[in-house]
This record gives structure tokens, C-alpha cells and sequence, in this order.
């Protein structure tokens, strides 16, 4: 069995990639299931296979124990690990070459401060033999310039390290990068780097820098990234900018996937990417292909 | 970070401004809280009703929250109305005040306190318009204060290792000054903040302790990378602690107070000499000719 859970702070995209995914796995005829573990979640567009709000929601627990939003949700995500019924009718009801999405919760204690997520991908994996991999979502808006690109990739490195799965970044929602004028551009992040130079450019030319800047964070050529950080921070931070940058090289955490909902192909790039991390189309390969072996 | 003690620690800072005759004013901006541990002069639940946001708009708490903060940081320029007010009240004024209680003199600090889902307020466009409207367009000296939990990260270095890992891209994500502050200093021996400090001064030691975990295969990759990965690692975070400072307290009995407001002293001058308030001030300037 394989599984992706996927990560993000809340309004990422998370519900809606993976909702894409199923519906590309559809198309490229790969079955992919959807389980939300988000016990908040309000609406999703997917059809889950289950769905954590049916064992336990966060305004029952919150009403009933009298908890606040936080320690309702650390309350559901224990519940779930000790009442492992639930999961167990799940994974049971697989196939083995079946393929799960987890829609995660949105809090990022939940990836640094407590134990229950790294709890629930040891036992999805030891107990019931799943290769997981994990998927960080974050939104593409976010990442305006290198001293967020550096934080982005931190935040997400956090998250890695806490699970100890094998882990994609996906930068989310590029296509409203696109969409946005000049103006909310310009409000988004450049505001005090570039004013003039923004506001002066016209639509074809804010385009055209979107693509550039996108494209400087997918390939992302690190000494540059640090010269620019240079000019964007006090001196005194330069040998931290070159030793994250040394880490982030090294451990290629660096890499972001682009994804639109509405561009088919970055879905069925990333459905691939996540592919080659579980190994999945060796172990498919072999077992549809017999003879071969 | 959730359950870190950011409202007690914002009610130890304003007990002891008080104590210290230091004009404060007290802010919370956590639309979820239910009962607050000081006197705020500004409340983000007076302005939009968390409750009444879940229902309205049929959202769920996070969903509630962030709408919440949006709404809230929609009518920011109000608060910064407010602020600038508070700033220019005359001394007369604030002299008329019977108790001598040095709270409506014009205030030397503002405490923010910020909701408890850190993500909520770090990774969301409101969460950014109050810092930069704070730190850019009003060019008060805003300092972050990252409050981590002693006794959960002494329990395990990856908690650690990825509190530190957060706390440092909140420095890249506002790029103004932040301060660690260890907090629950009470709850453990000695020895237990003994040890973080040498996790943070000593690579070494680190090291050996993040490699173990490499070792009990937690850290993927697993094999020689994984061990030159918890190298570079070790020495970015061993560089992070370097230039940013960090202060053991206890928001419970008020130890290690002072050190705290040292460190807000010199943060604040930090911020006065930055390169972030530079270019502000360069943009301005280049905007208005």
C-alpha cells in the first residue's frame, strides 16, 4: 500500500490537491483514495474514503471537554491513535497495491511540538506495511523573494525532519500569481524592495517577471539566492545565509514542484514525482509483469 | 507555538512594566482565546466575534480564525490610529491619572499577543500586514518573540531541532529582529536547561545527539548522508544562535525577566540599524520624490 500525506499551513491547498490528484489518478487510471484526517475541515471537494470527522470532529470535542481550537485538535489526533479500530477498517478494507492521500491537519505544532503525526506515520508504516511519503504544500504567493524562499524552505524542512519520510515541496496555487495586477503584486511583497520598477511595468511585463521569478525558485541557484539575501539583511547574518544555503543545497530540500488545479500537467508531474519516492511503479511493474521477473 | 505560554508571558511582561513604572499598552490579537491572562487595551475580540464568524460564515475553527485575523487586520490602520494617539498623549494628561499607575502615560513597550496556531498568524497574509504595518509603514522597532517550551524540547532534540528551524524562518520571513525565549524555566531541573544550552553553544554535542537519531533511522536518507546532513544542520542552527538572542525564563515566577527586557532593549536598537528599516525608510524616500 502507498500513501502521501499531505502537509501544509491552513490555506495551502491541501483538500484541493487532493481532490487534482484523484482526479488525474482517474484519468491516467490509478485508483487514489482520499482519507481526511483534518478533524476541522469544513468542505472539500473529493469524495473521501473515510473521513476522520465520522470517529471524531474538533466542535464536539470543544463543546463537550470545554478545549480550545489547538488543544481539541491535539485531543482528536490522540483519539485516533488510540482507538485504532477506525484506522484498522481502512487500511483493511485496501488493496495492496492501493494508493491513499491523508489530507492532514493545518497546524504546524502538530509537525514540530507533538508527537501524535510522527506516532500515526510510524504505525501506518510498521504496522500495516504502508510506504509513505510526504507532500508540503505551500502557497506560491508566499515565496515573493529569497528571504521567504528561505523561510518556506525552513518551514518545510521542519516538517520533514519531524516525520522521517521521504518529502516533495510543492509550491501551490501558481497560477493565481498570474492572475494577480501589478498593484496586488506589488502589495504582496516587493512593496519596499522595488516600488518604482513595479509600478511602472505593464501587465505583459509583470507577467513576464512572475514567470522569471517562479522560475528562480523552482531551479533555485543558491550563491545568488545568498547575494541577494546580502543585500536584503544586516551583515552580520551572512554566514547563516551561506550555511542554510550549504543545508538546503545538500540535503535538496531546495527543489519546489509548481502546481495549478487548473493545469493538468503539473498535477500529473507531481503524481509522478511522488510516484518515483514510494517505488511505486517497481512494485507495480513486477507484479502486473510476472514473467519479467 | 501553541501551549508555549505566550499570554503568560505577555502577563509577566506587563506585570512587571507595571512593577517597573514602564508605561505598556497590552494587545491580543487571538480571536479563540476564552479567558485572557492580563488587561488588554486592544482585543481583537471586541472587534469580531470568533463564534459569531463560525456560524455566519459556516466555518470551522481554522477556517473562523484566520477570517477573524483577516477582518482584524483589514481595519489595522485603526489600531495604528489608536497607537499614534496613545504615543502623543501629553504627560499632563497621564499625570492626572490618581493611582500614579504609570499605565496611561505614553507607552514605552506594546505587547502583541498572537494566536495560539503559530501558522495562523506566520503563514497568512494578515499575519503580515500587521508586522509590516507595525515595523515598515509606522517604523516602530518591532521585535519577534519566539516563546518554545523548555521541557517538551529537552525531551527530544527533533522537537528542538525543528522549533529552531522554525523560529529561524520567522527570521527570514519578517527579516526583523527575534528573540528565543525559553520559557517554563521552573518545570525543569538545572541540568535540563544546562543541556539545551550546550545543544545551542556546543555543535559537537548536538551533533552526537542528532546523530543517534540518524541511528534509529528517524532522519531519512538514512546512512552516510543523513550523517553529513545532521553536520550542516547542526552548523547552520550552531551560526543561527549566534546572531540571534536567546533567554531563559519562566513566565510562572517572573525568573529571568530582566534578561528578557535586556534583550528587548538592545533588539529594538537592533532594529533601529537594520538593513530591513534602511531600505524602508530608501523606499519611502524614492516613492514621495
Amino acid at each position: 500500500m502507498f500513501a502521501q500525506l499531505v502537509m501544509g499551513p491552513a490555506g495551502s491547498g491541501k483538500s484541493t490537491y487532493c481532490y487534482a490528484v484523484q482526479q488525474h489518478g482517474q484519468v491516467v487510471g490509478q485508483t487514489v483514495h482520499v482519507v481526511n484526517l483534518d478533524p476541522a475541515a469544513e468542505r472539500f471537494e473529493y469524495a473521501p474514503v473515510a473521513d476522520i470527522r465520522e470517529l471524531v470532529t474538533v466542535s464536539d470535542v470543544a463543546e463537550e471537554l470545554n478545549l480550545g481550537p489547538n488543544g481539541s485538535l491535539i485531543y482528536c489526533m490522540e483519539y485516533l491513535l488510540e482507538d485504532q479500530e477506525w484506522l484498522e477498517q481502512i487500511i483493511s478494507d485496501m488493496a495492496e497495491d492501493d494508493y491513499l492521500l491523508f489530507d492532514m491537519p493545518g497546524q504546524v505544532e502538530l509537525y514540530t511540538h507533538f508527537e501524535c503525526i510522527r506516532q500515526f506515520v510510524y504505525l501506518i508504516q510498521h504496522q500495516y506495511q504502508v510506504r509513505v511519503c510526504g507532500v508540503f504544500l505551500l502557497d506560491a504567493q508566499f515565496l515573493a523573494d529569497a528571504a521567504k524562499f528561505f523561510a518556506g524552505s525552513l518551514t518545510a524542512m521542519a516538517a520533514m525532519l519531524h516525520l522521517g519520510v521521504p518529502h516533495l515541496n510543492v509550491l501551490s496555487k501558481v497560477d493565481l500569481l498570474h492572475r494577480q495586477t501589478t498593484e496586488q503584486y506589488h502589495s504582496l511583497g516587493t512593496r519596499f524592495e522595488t516600488p518604482s520598477r513595479t509600478e511602472e511595468a505593464t501587465a505583459a511585463e509583470s507577467e513576464q517577471a512572475l514567470d522569471d521569478l517562479l522560475e528562480r525558485f523552482l531551479n533555485p541557484d543558491i550563491p545568488s539566492l545568498v547575494a541577494e539575501l546580502e543585500g536584503q539583511m544586516d551583515a552580520r547574518y551572512r554566514a547563516l545565509h551561506e550555511r542554510i544555503g550549504a543545508l538546503l543545497e545538500e540535503y535538496s530540500i531546495v527543489q519546489f514542484f509548481p502546481y495549478s488545479v487548473a493545469d493538468e500537467d503539473s498535477v500529473g508531474e507531481l503524481l509522478l514525482q511522488a510516484n518515483l519516492l514510494l517505488q511505486y511503479d517497481d512494485e507495480r511493474d513486477v507484479r502486473v509483469h510476472p514473467e519479467l521477473d | 507555538m501553541a501551549g508555549s505560554g505566550k499570554s503568560s508571558l505577555v502577563s509577566r511582561l506587563v506585570s512587571q512594566a507595571s512593577e517597573k513604572r514602564w508605561p505598556y499598552r497590552a494587545m491580543n490579537l487571538d480571536p479563540a482565546v476564552r479567558t485572557l491572562a492580563f488587561t488588554a487595551d486592544l482585543d481583537i475580540r471586541d472587534t469580531v466575534s470568533y463564534s459569531r464568524i463560525m456560524e455566519e460564515y459556516r466555518l470551522g475553527p481554522n477556517g473562523a480564525i484566520l477570517t477573524a485575523l483577516n477582518l482584524f487586520a483589514a481595519q489595522f490602520e485603526r489600531v495604528l490610529e489608536y497607537i499614534e494617539q496613545e504615543c502623543t498623549r501629553t504627560e499632563a494628561a497621564s499625570s492626572e491619572d490618581k493611582s500614579g499607575h504609570p499605565r496611561r502615560a505614553p507607552p514605552r513597550y506594546i505587547f502583541f499577543d498572537t494566536p495560539g496556531q503559530i501558522e495562523a498568524f506566520t503563514w497568512s497574509a494578515s499575519g503580515m500586514i500587521v508586522t509590516e504595518t507595525l515595523a515598515a509603514a509606522a517604523e516602530y522597532p518591532t521585535v519577534l518573540l519566539f516563546v518554545v517550551d523548555i521541557p517538551r524540547c529537552v525531551r527530544n532534540v527533533l522537537t528542538f531541532t525543528s522549533n529552531m528551524l522554525y523560529a529561524c524562518s520567522m527570521l527570514y520571513r519578517s527579516r526583523i529582529p527575534l528573540i528565543i525565549v525559553w520559557n517554563k524555566q521552573d518545570c525543569v531541573p538545572v541540568d535540563d536547561a544546562a543541556r539545551l544550552e550546550s545543544w545551542m553553544r556546543d555543535f559537537e554535542s548536538f551533533d552526537a545527539e542528532l546523530e543517534q537519531y540518524d541511528e534509529a533511522a528517524r532522519i531519512p536518507g538514512g546512512g552516510d548522508y543523513s550523517v553529513s546532513f545532521s553536520r550542516s544542520l547542526a552548523l547552520a542552527l550552531n551560526e543561527f544562535y549566534h546572531q540571534v538572542p536567546c533567554v531563559f525564563v519562566s513566565a510562572h515566577t517572573g525568573e529571568g525577566m530582566d534578561s528578557l527586557f535586556e534583550a528587548l532593549e538592545s533588539a529594538s536598537d537592533a532594529f533601529e540599524h537594520s538593513e530591513y528599516i534602511r531600505q524602508v525608510r530608501e523606499a519611502k524616500t524614492s516613492s514621495s520624490d
